[in-house]
C-alpha cells in the first residue's frame, strides 16, 4: 500500500519544546480514504530542516515505511521546510509537494493589509469587530437587536474563523 | 469577519448610534463599500480554500482548477474594474494579481503546467517550485470529476506530457503487479530492457489503457471554465458512464481477485465529499 505523508513541526514557546507531527494518507482496499497520525512527539533537538529529516527517517523505520511506498511528502513552505523539501527530493527520490493552501493564504494576505487605495478598511473593520468582540454587553445587545427583527437569523459577530497561524479566511 | 460583518451591518450601526464608545469605531460609506467589494473578490479564494482543505476526499485534483480559475477571475475583475474606474478594487486585485505570479508563474515564458524550481535568490520564495507539480496535473487529468475542467492552452505541449507520465505510471504499477517488484521511475527508462518492456507494452497495452483514460471527445480538457448546459450534460453523461473496474481489470490483469480481500466498489458518480464537512458544489 502506498502512503502519502503529511508533517509539521510546531515550537511551544513557553515550554521551549519543539513538536513534531507526522500523518500518512492512504486509500484502504476498500477505497475509501483514511489517514492515521504516526507521531506526534516533543522533539529534544533544534527544528532544523536536517533534524526533520532525521526524525521523519527514524518514524518511518519504525512503521516499516519504505520510501519506494511513499508517493509524496506534504508540508507547510516556510524556509526550514523548503530546505527539507530539497534534502528529501535528493535523498529520498520522492516527490514534495508545497501545501496549496498555504501558499494560497500567502497572496490573501495581501488583502487583509490595506493598500494604499482602501482607506484603511480592512483596519477599521477589525478594530470595530474586536471593540465589539471584546464587550460582551455590545454582543448581547447585538444579539438582542437582531432578535427584534423577525426572519433573519441571529448570528454573532467573528473576528476570525478558526486559526492555524494563518490569516485564511479572516475576511 | 468581513462577511459577517456586511451581513450584520444595520445591526452594528444600531449599534453604534445607542452606544457612545464604539462610536470612534464607525466606518464611513465609503469604508462599508469598499468592504464588500473586497468581500466579493476573496470570496472564490474562500470558496476553494474551504475545498481544499477537506479532509473526507481526494483533494489534489482540485488544485489546477483552482489555481486555474482564481486567475481568470482576477483577470476578469481587472478587465471590469477598468470601465468602473474604482480605484481601490484595481488596487488589489492588481496587487493580488502580482503576487499570484510571484508565487506560481513568475517567468511568463514557462508554462503554468510545468513544475520547476525557481531560481532567483529572492529569499522571500527560496528554492520554493512553482507551476503547477505534475502529480496534480496527473491526479487533475484522471479525476472523473475534474479531467474536463482544467483550460490548458491546446498548443501547451503538457498535455502529452501529462498523458506520458500517467503511461510510464501505469507501466510501473502493472509492472509491480505481475512481478511484485518496484521499479523507481528513473530506471525504467535508463534500463534497454525495461525500454523494450516498455515499447512492447506500448504497442499492445498502453493506447488501449491511455485511451480508455482520455476524455472521450477530442480537445475535452479544454473546454471553458463556464460551460453550456449542453457540454454539461456531456461531461455528466461520461461521467455516469466511467467504468473503473473496468479499467482497473484491464491495468491489473484481474490480479485484485488473487488477493480476494480487493472490492472494487467505485462508485459511478463521486461526490466532492465524504457528506461529512464540507456541503458546497463546485459551482461550474
Amino acid at each position: 500500500m502506498n502512503v502519502a505523508i503529511t508533517t509539521d513541526g510546531w515550537t511551544a514557546t513557553s515550554q521551549h519544546a519543539t513538536y513534531i507531527a507526522v500523518t500518512a494518507h492512504f486509500i484502504t482496499p476498500a477505497w475509501k480514504l483514511d489517514s492515521c497520525v504516526l507521531a506526534c512527539r516533543g522533539h529534544g533537538g533544534s527544528s532544523s530542516a536536517e533534524e526533520h529529516c532525521k526524525f521523519m527517517n527514524s518514524i518511518m523505520n519504525e512503521y516499516g515505511i519504505d520510501k519506494s511506498n511513499v508517493s509524496a511528502f506534504v508540508a507547510d513552505t516556510e524556509s526550514s521546510m523548503g530546505k527539507f523539501e530539497g534534502i528529501v527530493e535528493q535523498t529520498m527520490e520522492v516527490p514534495w509537494l508545497g501545501c496549496i493552501d498555504h501558499r494560497l493564504q500567502l497572496i490573501t494576505k495581501i488583502a487583509i493589509n490595506d493598500n494604499i487605495d482602501s482607506e484603511g478598511t480592512m483596519k477599521a473593520c477589525r478594530d470595530l469587530v474586536s471593540a465589539i468582540m471584546y464587550s460582551n454587553q455590545a454582543v448581547v445587545a447585538l444579539l438582542q437587536f437582531q432578535k427584534s427583527r423577525i426572519n433573519l437569523p441571529h448570528r454573532p459577530l467573528v473576528l476570525k474563523r478558526r486559526c492555524y497561524n494563518s490569516l485564511v479566511v479572516h475576511f | 469577519m468581513l462577511k459577517r460583518l456586511i451581513l450584520l451591518k444595520p445591526f452594528v450601526n444600531q449599534l453604534i448610534d445607542t452606544n457612545m464608545i464604539f462610536r470612534s469605531y464607525a466606518l464611513h460609506d465609503n469604508q462599508w463599500s469598499i468592504a464588500k467589494k473586497y468581500c466579493t473578490i476573496l470570496t472564490p479564494f474562500k470558496f476553494f480554500q474551504e475545498l481544499l482543505e477537506g479532509e473526507y476526499y481526494s483533494t489534489l485534483p482540485i488544485v489546477a482548477v483552482a489555481l486555474l480559475t482564481l486567475r481568470q477571475k482576477l483577470c476578469d475583475i481587472i478587465d471590469d474594474a477598468n470601465n468602473d474606474d474604482d480605484v481601490a478594487v484595481s488596487t488589489l486585485v492588481t496587487a493580488l494579481l502580482q503576487k499570484f505570479d510571484a508565487e506560481f508563474q513568475p517567468d511568463a515564458s514557462v508554462s503554468f503546467f510545468n513544475s520547476y524550481r525557481r531560481a532567483s535568490n529572492d529569499r522571500n520564495y527560496k528554492s520554493r517550485k512553482v507551476g503547477i507539480s505534475i502529480e496534480s496535473m496527473l491526479a487533475t487529468a484522471l479525476d472523473p470529476r475534474t479531467k474536463h475542467l482544467v483550460v490548458i492552452p491546446v498548443h501547451d505541449d503538457s498535455i502529452q506530457s501529462i498523458w506520458e507520465e500517467i503511461e510510464k505510471k501505469c507501466f510501473i504499477l502493472r509492472h509491480r503487479v505481475r512481478t511484485g517488484y518496484n521499479i523507481s521511475s528513473k530506471i525504467v527508462w535508463k534500463e534497454p530492457t525495461e525500454v523494450r518492456l516498455l515499447t512492447d507494452a506500448k504497442t499492445n497495452f498502453m493506447s488501449e489503457i491511455v485511451a480508455k483514460l482520455k476524455p472521450q471527445a477530442p480537445g475535452r480538457m479544454v473546454i471553458p471554465l463556464n460551460p453550456d448546459e449542453k457540454i454539461k450534460q456531456d461531461i455528466r453523461n461520461e461521467i455516469e458512464q466511467y467504468k473503473v473496474e473496468e479499467l482497473l481489470d484491464l491495468l491489473c490483469d484481474k490480479v485484485v481477485e488473487v488477493d480476494g480481500e480487493i472490492q472494487l466498489s467505485y462508485p459511478s458518480t463521486i461526490p466532492w465529499n465524504g457528506g461529512q464537512r464540507m456541503k458546497t458544489n463546485i459551482p461550474f
